[in-house]
């Protein structure tokens, strides 16, 4: 009795939070059902995941962005230009990789910084003064492509970025046909993810902060290592983890770290949700708004240079809409309009929501005007979700 | 200790074309707690805000542990040293409050972007809690569950845990119950001793005097006296606060503040009597709730007795009713035929030989015992009229009736309404004896030419009997339990029979004017 009562407080609760895992639950099973079974192959599933990327690292940036009551509207093109920019620097300025990219990402934080100059310093409202960002990036990348169009990037190690998939180690007579590194790094993230949790649970009882009963917390732990399990599993089937993964894996856990354990993470919510209360308190909140911008800027130079990757090319176009996916992605994955309020984890699910979708109608062929009709009910569905929940629970 | 501190100088501000300060200039040393007077508007907060950074000064320069200072936001300030404490709790609604506390200067392992020492940190809230007297299980809750008092202490803590030197206090008192203030005005001068600057900002005189070393006396803007509290009174300070010297201005505000801050104080004691009497209120309300409960177990005792005697007096009767028409019967069928049988010997034997001597005295027996048959036959009919089994009131009445004119000679009027129809059989009895009774009253008492007798229906559907004598009535209407006592057992029998029925009986009457007695009863079947 008690473990259902438990069960029932905890999904009360942590309703928000719990929401969009079943929301992506579910719509992963009505693919499945409906597209028999194609939609969760292992095929399919490396493929959503190379797709996500470039939208899932945006959406993060994001979070924070929407967290400190902002918006930034030039991500997209950001990403494209600097996409572009890195297209040129290896194809005419014939700089090797491994600098070109650290110096994208320096580019991204410049750009971000513009930005928040404006906004912090100037005191423009970052609707405005990202949408002026968003003319003038769109404006570059059409200035630098314009000679000759289409950049192909020939450089295979750039290019694995977005296409390529982990090295496996040599066939050792067991479990071949299998990616041994990627059943090896889901066991790592298991352990890790639950010996985590474990400690952070006996610092809190220590604290007497209120924690979730042995049940659930033992239901939690093996559901989410069953989880990461059989995603490891159906990706080792295939040809493993691919690079885009593993990025994104890397920026949702570094950020995911950043903000919930680190003093950097609670400043930014605290200007968040009350920014008056933080400035008096002795938060800088132009610093937070350069730091959140910075980041954001630099993620958008990621997400250029994942999509380059995967195109093999800087396009003409490229970045268009990107900004108004990571924007829904975050919606979607709980993140509040009204500031203070969102997780990094959340918005990779949104994003994961989001393509989905996509790509879930697609395999069943739907036809595209129904599918913006479909994100747009889920995404309204989610706010929704969200603004009731705020007003009924605590 | 005669350290300077905070050096202001000549520091004016304007809002617009506003002037809200007007070239303020004055020195604090360490250690000490400055008190910060003046009207409302007279730039009292915009003073303490210049200082801790929230606006910049439009003209002037603030100077701090010896050094030239500029705040252009709020944060500087912190970081320099000093603490703002606003009137409006600052707090970050959706961290708790442990987060709170520490927002901006947590402890953690790489300073400002590093990783939080959180057991560290509940370590020091806790302690800094209880000084404070409030619960150490606070630190888990979140800002919406806690009161307004609490929230004002916790964006208070928050200035008592970092190493600020000087710390600027914006009128927050009044948003503290008295007990609280008084503990945080102790704080405050602990941390004085151990070197803290305080400005103070209140408008009770009585905290400033007790704990400040000087006050500033602000007034539209000037600062217009700046001086040790030893040598202030208050009615000194309440001139300048209000910007004159004349008497009559001045005493009745003195007397306006200080009944003002009796009457806080008042209140505050009122508040806490009220919260006991609330108590005590309680309590005695249960009590009396348990009383009233206990009167109405037996209240309802009291009505089932009631009930219970009913019910056996109804018993009685029926069966008294029952007894006579067995006594009855029992006289009819035996005696009266065992008499009847012997007057018919006797018939035989006055038909025999006999003397004229003999015949004659057996026709006087037979006489005689025909005398006996009827009054025994009388007497059954007394004991259970006959024809009320069978007929019913409407024709058991005036037999009944008739009868009676007979023996007493006193002539009677019947009036039976035709509508009255059958009723149950205890009833139809009960109304036979009331009837009964009546006129044996009416035979012994009243020495009466005629009687009325009325059986009808009222308007409200109710049986009605009446009996209305032209005798020599009675000077005082009779009281129940008198009668009882003097031996009138009529009327007292005819009370009981009609509470027995829920009915009502009235007596009218007074002397030479006749007697009235009217009975209600309710009717059984008031639709038949």
């Amino acid at each position: 009795m008690s473990f259902i009562n438990d069960a029932r407080k905890m999904l009360r609760e942590n309703i928000r939070e719990y929401g969009m895992f079943i929301a992506l639950f579910i719509i992963m099973a009505v693919f499945a059902i409906t597209t028999d079974g194609l939609f969760i192959s292992s095929r399919n599933l490396v493929n959503l995941v190379n797709q996500t990327g470039y939208i899932a690292v945006l959406a993060v940036g994001m979070t924070l962005v929407i967290v400190i009551r902002h918006i930034d509207l030039s991500v997209g093109f950001l990403a494209g230009f600097l996409g572009a920019v890195a297209a040129i620097a290896m194809v005419s300025w014939h700089l090797p990789v491994w600098v070109v990219i650290p110096m994208t990402l320096v580019f991204g934080i410049l750009g971000g910084l513009i930005s928040s100059f404006l906004v912090a310093q100037l005191g423009i409202p970052a609707f405005v003064a990202t949408l002026a960002g968003w003319l003038g990036y769109r404006g570059g990348l059409q200035l630098v492509t314009i000679s000759t169009g289409t950049i192909v990037i020939p450089d295979e190690a750039f290019n694995a970025i977005g296409n390529a998939f982990i090295p496996d180690i040599p066939d050792i007579g067991i479990l071949s046909g299998i990616h041994k590194v990627t059943l090896f790094l889901g066991l790592l993230a298991i352990i890790s993810f639950t010996s985590g949790e474990i400690i952070s649970r006996r610092k809190m009882q220590k604290n007497h902060f209120e924690v979730l009963s042995t049940g659930m917390f033992t239901l939690k732990l093996v559901f989410v290592s069953v989880l990461i399990g059989g995603i490891a599993w159906i990706l080792a089937g295939y040809q493993g983890l691919s690079w885009t993964a593993v990025v994104v894996l890397i920026v949702v856990i570094v950020y995911d770290f950043i903000t919930t354990k680190t003093v950097l993470g609670r400043h930014i919510y605290a200007v968040g949700g009350n920014p008056e209360a933080a400035e008096l308190s002795g938060i800088s909140v132009k610093k937070i708004t350069h730091v959140v911008f910075g980041s954001m800027g630099m993620l958008s130079a990621l997400s250029g240079i994942l999509y380059a990757a995967r195109l093999r090319s800087a396009t003409t176009v490229a970045g268009t809409l990107f900004e108004l996916d990571a924007i829904a992605a975050a919606f979607v994955g709980g993140v509040s309009a009204a500031g203070g309020v969102g997780k990094v984890m959340g918005s990779l699910i949104g994003a994961l929501v989001m393509t989905s979708l996509t790509s879930g109608m697609n395999l069943m062929g739907i036809d595209i005007s129904y599918q913006y009709i479909v994100r747009a009910t889920v995404l309204a569905t989610a706010v929704i979700f969200d603004v009731t929940t705020r007003k009924t629970g605590k | 200790m005669s350290e300077t501190l905070l050096r202001v100088n000549s520091l004016s501000k304007t809002y617009g074309k506003l002037p809200v300060l007007d070239d303020v200039t004055f020195e604090m040393r360490r250690g000490e707690i400055l008190g910060l007077v003046g009207r409302r508007g007279t730039g009292k907060s915009t003073l303490l805000h210049l200082i801790g950074g929230n606006t910049q000064p439009t003209l002037g320069t603030i100077s701090f542990e010896g050094k030239s200072v500029y705040f252009s936001s709020p944060h500087q300030a912190r970081r320099g040293g000093i603490e703002l404490v606003n009137q409006v709790a600052q707090l970050v609604a959706h961290l708790d409050v442990i987060q709170n506390i520490f927002l901006g200067h947590e402890i953690a392992l790489f300073p400002s972007v590093g990783l939080p020492k959180w057991e560290q940190m509940c370590e020091t809230a806790r302690e800094l809690l209880s000084k404070f007297d409030l619960p150490h299980s606070l630190i888990n809750h979140s800002i919406e569950s806690l009161t307004n008092e609490q929230r004002h202490l916790i964006s208070l803590l928050r200035a008592f845990i970092r190493p600020a030197r000087l710390l600027l206090l914006d009128d927050i008192l009044p948003n503290l119950g008295y007990h609280r203030q008084e503990i945080v005005l102790e704080r405050v001068r602990e941390q004085a001793q151990l070197g803290l600057g305080v400005i103070i900002c209140s408008e009770n005189l009585k905290h400033l005097f007790n704990i400040t070393d000087r006050i500033l006396v602000l007034f539209e803007g000037r600062l217009v006296a700046d001086r040790n509290t030893s040598d202030f009174t208050p009615r000194d300070v309440v001139e300048l606060i209000v910007g004159a010297s004349h008497q009559e201005q001045v005493t009745p505000v003195i007397w306006a503040l200080e009944s003002f801050h009796k009457a806080q104080r008042h209140t505050e004691e009122l508040f806490q009597e009220q919260a006991q009497l609330h108590e005590t209120l309680e309590a005695s309300d249960l009590l009396n709730r348990q009383l009233i409960e206990k009167l109405s177990d037996q209240v309802k005792a009291m009505d089932r007795l009631n009930a219970a005697l009913q019910e056996t007096q109804r018993r009685l009767m029926t069966e008294r009713e029952e007894e006579r028409k067995s006594l009855a019967r029992e006289l009819h069928d035996s005696v009266i035929q065992d008499l009847l049988g012997l007057n018919y010997r006797l018939e035989d034997v006055e038909s025999g030989e006999n003397t004229d001597e003999q015949r004659r005295e057996l026709l006087a027996i037979r006489e005689a015992i025909r005398q006996v048959v009827g009054d025994l036959r009388q007497l059954c009919r007394d004991l259970r009229p006959p024809t009320i089994d069978n007929h019913g009131l409407s024709s058991a009445i005036p037999s009944l009736v008739q009868e009676w004119e007979e023996r007493t000679g006193v002539t009677a009027n019947i009036d039976i309404a035709q509508t009255l129809g059958r009723l149950p059989e205890l009833m139809e009895l009960s109304i036979f004896r009331i009837i009964q009774e009546g006129l044996g009253n009416v035979a012994k008492h009243a020495n009466a030419h005629k009687v009325q007798l009325t059986l009808t229906h009222s308007p409200e559907g109710h049986l009605l009997i009446r009996f209305a004598d032209d005798g020599r009535g009675i000077e005082v209407l009779p009281d129940l339990a008198d009668l009882s006592a003097k031996e009138h057992f009529g009327l007292v029998g005819i009370g009981e029979r009609v509470a027995l029925m829920d009915g009502r009986m009235r007596i009218k009457s007074s002397a030479g004017e006749g007697f009235v007695l009217e009975v209600e009863l309710p009717n059984p079947n008031p639709f038949g």
